[in-house]
């Protein structure tokens, strides 16, 4: 996991650029880089296609995800409005895009770096029942914060648009009502991913986050406690199971938070503690799993452990 | 079992200099947002302050809206280390 924690980030200040990369359309087609990964090239890209945009049929080497903030595009013969959510298999042989009037986007290539090339039918490695199509707004139900346990507080409701069988990591919108609060410090196993599509939050060690705002966090690394006066309505990912790791210690760090965290497992999960921890075991590409026998090859699996076949691009420290 | 990532072709030039581009915009991004995180550090020591005095009288979130008061025992102190005021990794 080679993205660095950008926290927080109103990216309403920046401005677009064109984007020039091989197989995209540069005429009508905008970016900005909220997060990427240096190694592999992931990224979370807001992009802006303009009125009259288009784009032939094609497909990625990488799994997309795609949220519609505001305006319409025509994906094949769907339309995809305000809130409408896509998981794009790699491979997966998108329809022709239409953006009759402009509209803007978050776009996530989750394994590498953006790849577009024209298609007509998916590849045939695709696993296109992985293809998911969704509006958020008006066909996913909200659901109270305690789909996750131990639970945020009432007040943070949650829709689910995607969920990884092999890791968990999942993909939502969230609310938070207004005079929202949580009196806690949380952490998690997992990085975490945010865009305030509207309304505002806070939290103790970060303040304010208005509508633009974003955020992706490593694992392990304080945030809370939370107020939201207004209310707000986000975009979250994971990149793999959300657990709630809550305590009052506005000091702790990651380090101290990773322990605390194989100290709940030694506690809680014994016998599984000994065995991951015993001589020959931890295994660095994970033990034999008899009902997921190739959940090796899964490239979410294997970018969850550092695994890619990139030789390192830069290296940045940040301390 | 090989997937459509494992037949990605090389990087071409163009998306090395994309890459190296935004590499270079990003790591300015996190520098200027680790000063302006630090630049708050007095404001945030107030809002610790205020959390610190909540816990200890309406109690802390374990659990949705499970609450437990905390005694002056446990509340913790400041440690003295060099990370100890740092929020962005």
């Amino acid at each position: 996991m080679a993205r660095p924690h950008i926290e927080p980030f109103v990216e309403l200040n920046e401005s677009y650029k064109n984007f020039t990369l091989p197989g995209f359309t540069p005429s009508g087609s905008h970016f900005k880089v909220l997060s990427l990964d240096t190694d592999v090239g992931a990224c979370t890209l807001k992009m802006r296609f303009d009125g009259g945009y288009t784009r032939k049929p094609g497909m990625s080497y990488s799994d997309v995800e795609i949220f519609v903030l505001n305006g319409m595009m025509k994906v094949g013969d769907q339309f995809c409005g305000e809130g409408h959510y896509l998981f794009v298999p790699a491979g997966y042989a998108m329809g022709a895009l239409e953006v009759p009037q402009g509209c803007e986007l978050l776009v996530m290539y989750n394994d590498s770096e953006p790849s577009f090339l024209e298609s007509d039918t998916h590849h045939p490695l695709c696993l296109k029942e992985g293809y998911v199509t969704v509006n958020g707004y008006e066909d996913a139900p909200w659901a109270p914060g305690n789909l996750v346990n131990p639970s945020v507080a009432a007040g943070c409701m949650i829709k689910v648009l995607r969920y990884d069988v092999l890791t968990e990591a999942i993909s939502f919108l969230y609310c938070m009502t207004p005079q929202f609060m949580q009196d806690n410090i949380s952490y998690h196993d997992c990085a975490e991913e945010s865009y305030h599509i509207w309304g505002e939050s806070w939290m103790l060690q970060f303040g304010n986050l208005p509508t633009g705002g974003y955020f992706w966090r490593p694992p392990y690394i304080n945030h809370g406690s939370f107020r939201s006066k207004l209310g707000t309505i986000a975009f979250g990912r994971t990149d793999s199971k959300l657990h709630n790791y809550f305590h009052f210690n506005p000091w702790s760090n990651p380090d101290e938070n990773k322990l605390r965290a194989a100290a709940q497992m030694y506690r809680q999960r014994p016998q599984l503690y000994q065995w991951a921890a015993s001589d020959g075991h931890n295994h660095p590409h994970g033990p034999h799993d008899f009902e997921n026998p190739h959940y090796h090859d899964d490239p979410q699996v294997k970018h969850i452990h550092g695994q890619h076949d990139h030789p390192h691009h830069h290296h940045h420290d940040h301390d | 079992m090989k997937r459509v990532q494992d037949e990605k072709p090389e990087r071409s030039k163009e998306v090395k200099a994309w890459m190296d581009e935004e590499i270079d915009a990003q790591q300015a991004r996190y520098d200027a947002i680790s000063a302006e995180m630090e630049g708050i550090q007095e404001e945030r020591n107030g809002w610790i302050a205020r959390f610190l005095a909540i816990i200890q009288t309406k109690g802390y979130n374990t659990n949705g809206d499970l609450r437990r008061a905390i005694t002056k025992d446990e509340v913790p102190e400041r440690p003295d280390r060099p990370d100890a005021d740092k929020v962005v990794w």
